[in-house]
């Protein structure tokens, strides 16, 4: 009776799992069908030529460029000197030194010759108070605001105040961008006549590459399996999932470290909300939300060709806290606007995108754990479920590697590319490996971060930078 | 049980297939494209030296001549590198020679190709080498009703503009999926008369395109639009009118001011904003009372503007600091205070 009872349950369970991949298979295969698509259409366009026309400055939307930096001294300087070089026809960059412990502040000020000014801030969100605002006597257009420490949250908020142009971009302290970054992120923009409120562009990773100056001078990869595995996972995020989601304005992420806002909606939104580990995600769901409500047709879009690089931890530790933050912020914006969540009048937004980052993201790991657990009873049950568990398992090895293969292809259309076969082999190695080891851990980190929740834990924890650049 | 185990193995089957030939396919594809990568920039490097040479040399003769495609791809991607450098006429005019020479027939053939961004790239490098030859083809892509996609649309429209072509109006005008800045990036190609003959239509013109006529004015700034634009700002209402007039002060000419001042107590803030920028353009005490006033405005931006104004009179900084001293309103000295001391580091905003 008892055995009966548990044999059903164990083969409804396996049922249950099944259901649940096939339907995550689906969705990743629309997905990765309509970004194929779109990729492919503009497959080797000289994309120069087409940004000539902006580039030449009459009608370009100047841009305030703000720099959260909290203890960034390793990174500072050749992250400023990458936004110098940037080719953009009128920009600001605003570093906001958000009371770093180290010599952020001095640095900044020492090299680029910074000088204290008088400005009036319109105070248009609530921040932290400013403690002085310096601006370079070399270069008119670079500002160094030094403020109590709030959080980047916060710090982006007082830039935001500060800020002289219509648009803003925030970016990390740490992260190189090249130089027409600015201008390929803001044509959909400028293209659309203001329709599209917000653009992200493609975030990837520094770590391997040759970078001096700000410049991304050659295009490696890193022989650390941490940092190929990272790799794989923000190809298949950026350019198979970010595009697809935009296409049908479903996006519900911009990187933190590389996008581009209409001040005037963040004003409306309310800027960043300062007590969310998440505050980027946060943004574009609330924008999101508020256009809903207004009833207003505009957009946000993804870019898959603008090009930030960024360093990725390399150490396991580093690496634990992240994927723990990153999933706690994703559960604070999906639980701060979950009246969304199924509610037909936010249309897509809460039909499509809502139910897929709570289903497929957020409650993903859990339901990996169970498969896991299910794997190891299946062993103790041996014969056929362990058939099955076997190849249930070798299946998601292989569709995992499936979908990390068609990023790169993916990636190969695209401008940025690795090189070298070698580079192709390795990733196509590493992402065979990817259910062995990796995808475990990041599953179970990600499940830790939900128990932090539970827990109610707040904290952003630390990452040492050792600075990307030469 | 056994049934689904049959369907789970005969899938992984499947899938691994699907993993290996997709293997397959990025390895084959990343040996061919550098192995192609490698050819062309071997024939660039042995022609570049016969490239510069051609461009150079002020007997316009053709020492170099492109025969396959991977030879004109070569040639092609060295002359762009130099439409970007090249400066002096006779350079750009054997530039053009050049490629005419080599890269028309190549072109006429692919400006109808299949892929859309081969299309693409080819109008682009039409435009960037000006290659008048192809105008014909260009002017009947543009009329025939096909069912080329809008970007193409409006690439051949600004080449032809850059072509100077005397039908671009009843092109560009009437089509619904020209936005402002398309109009604008067209405009901008055309040379004066062809520019001075749309005048004549601006009636008949869209919105849109009127819009952009203005704004091309205002960067242009042509002293002889000065009359056409406060007609402009006389017959219109709205946005037009609010054009007219950032035009007019782009241009930085006011002929009488009289015209403009009942827009100080324009109900907009836009125009209240642009009479204190054209006051800045009138040197008299009859300004500098209005600006004071201006600079009191509920506005951020007519405040802003007012200051930045007064600055411009060579007692401004005196009027400023009587104003953070004297004024009543808040906001009115927070503005006189940011404008003096932003006098003090120069080319500031």
């Amino acid at each position: 009776m008892v055995l009966e009872w548990w044999t059903n349950a164990v083969l409804f369970f396996g049922g249950f799992i099944s259901i649940y991949m096939v339907i995550i298979i689906t969705f990743y295969t629309a997905i990765l069908i309509v970004s194929m698509v779109q990729l492919r259409r503009e497959y080797q366009l000289n994309r120069e030529q087409s940004f000539e026309d902006i580039a030449d400055g009459l009608y370009t939307k100047p841009v305030s460029i703000i720099v959260p930096a909290y203890n960034e001294e390793a990174g500072i300087i050749p992250s400023i000197r990458s936004l110098l070089s940037v080719d953009y026809p009128q920009y600001e960059i605003i570093v906001v030194n958000d009371g770093s412990k180290d010599q952020t502040l001095q640095k900044v000020i020492d090299y680029y010759d910074m000088e204290l000014v008088q400005k009036v801030v319109r105070k248009q969100v609530e921040t932290k108070p400013i403690k002085a605002i310096y601006q370079s006597k070399l270069l008119p257009r670079l500002f160094l605001i030094d403020k109590d420490n709030g959080g980047k949250a916060d710090a982006l908020n007082v830039g935001l105040n500060f800020s002289n142009y219509p648009y803003i971009c925030s970016l990390d302290g740490d992260s190189v961008l090249e130089s027409d970054a600015f201008l390929k992120v803001m044509k959909p923009i400028m293209d659309s006549n203001e329709e599209v409120v917000a653009s992200g562009g493609s975030i990837r990773i520094a770590n391997g590459c040759k970078i001096k100056d700000g410049n991304i001078l050659e295009i490696g990869l890193s022989n650390h399996p941490l940092v190929i595995m990272q790799i794989i996972e923000y190809l298949r995020a950026f350019l198979m999932g970010r595009i697809g989601l935009s296409k049908h304005n479903l996006l519900l992420i911009i990187s933190g470290a590389f996008g581009v806002f209409s001040k005037q909606w963040v004003i409306k939104a309310g800027g960043y909300q300062t007590d969310t580990v998440g505050e980027d995600m946060e943004l574009v769901v609330r924008i999101h939300r508020i256009l809903k409500e207004s009833k207003v047709n505009k957009r946000i879009v993804y870019v898959p060709d603008p090009v930030c690089w960024t360093e990725v931890p390399e150490d396991i530790k580093f690496l634990r806290r992240q994927r723990r933050r990153w999933h706690r912020g994703l559960f604070e914006s999906l639980w701060n606007h979950r009246k969304l969540t199924f509610n037909p009048k936010y249309g897509s937004i809460g039909m499509i995108s809502f139910p897929y980052f709570w289903l497929i993201e957020f409650f993903g790991p859990i339901v990996e754990i169970l498969g896991y657990i299910y794997a190891v009873i299946a062993i103790f049950f041996g014969g056929i479920y362990l058939e099955f568990a076997i190849l249930i398992f070798l299946l998601s090895c292989i569709y995992g590697s499936i979908f990390s293969m068609a990023a790169v292809l993916l990636e190969e259309w695209s401008l940025r590319k690795y090189p070298k076969v070698t580079h192709l082999l390795k990733l196509f190695f590493f992402s065979l490996t990817e259910s062995l080891w990796y995808r475990p851990l990041t599953v179970f980190w990600r499940c830790e971060g939900i128990f932090q929740l539970i827990k109610g834990e707040k904290s952003w924890g630390d990452m040492s930078r050792k600075g990307v650049s030469k | 049980m056994a049934k689904e185990i049959i369907l789970l193995v005969v899938v992984a089957a499947g899938s691994i297939l699907i993993l290996l030939m997709l293997l397959a396919y990025l390895v084959i594809r990343k040996v061919l494209e550098n192995s192609r990568r490698k050819q062309i920039n071997e024939i660039k490097e042995n022609i570049a030296q016969d490239v510069f040479l051609t461009l150079q040399d002020k007997r316009n003769e053709l020492v170099f001549t492109a025969e396959s495609l991977l030879e004109k791809e070569a040639l092609e991607e060295l002359l762009t590198k130099y439409t970007e450098v090249l400066e002096g006429q006779q350079e750009k005019e054997s530039l053009r020679m050049l490629a005419a020479a080599n890269l028309t027939d190549y072109y006429r053939k692919n400006v109808t190709a299949r892929k859309w961004s081969t299309r693409m790239n080819t109008l682009y490098h039409i435009e960037s080498f000006h290659l008048e030859m192809l105008k014909d083809e260009l002017i009947h892509l543009a009329e025939a009703d096909s069912k080329r996609s809008k970007e193409e649309k409006i690439q051949i429209y600004r080449i032809l503009a850059s072509f100077q072509y005397d039908g671009i109006f009843s092109l560009i005008n009437k089509q619904e999926f020209l936005a402002e800045k398309d109009f604008r990036s067209i405009l901008t190609r055309l040379d004066k008369d062809i520019f001075a003959s749309m005048l004549e239509q601006f009636d008949e013109c869209v919105e849109e395109l009127k819009l952009a006529i203005i704004d091309v004015m205002g960067v242009r700034k042509e002293l002889e639009y000065i009359q056409f634009l406060e007609d402009v700002f006389n017959a219109y209402e709205g946005e037009l009118r609010l054009r007219a007039l950032k035009a007019i002060s782009n241009i930085g000419i006011v002929s009488s001011i009289d015209t403009y001042l009942p827009l100080c107590q324009s109900d907009i803030w836009q125009e209240r904003m642009m009479a204190a920028r054209l006051l800045g353009f009138v040197k008299g005490d009859t300004s500098l009372l209005l600006l004071k006033e201006l600079l009191h405005d509920r506005s951020w931006w007519v405040r802003s503007q007012a200051a930045e104004s007064i600055m411009k009179f060579k007692t401004g900084t005196i009027v400023l600091e009587d104003v953070l001293r004297h004024s009543t309103d808040p906001f009115a000295r927070d503005m006189a205070w940011e404008w003096i001391n932003k006098g003090q580091i120069k080319g500031a905003n």
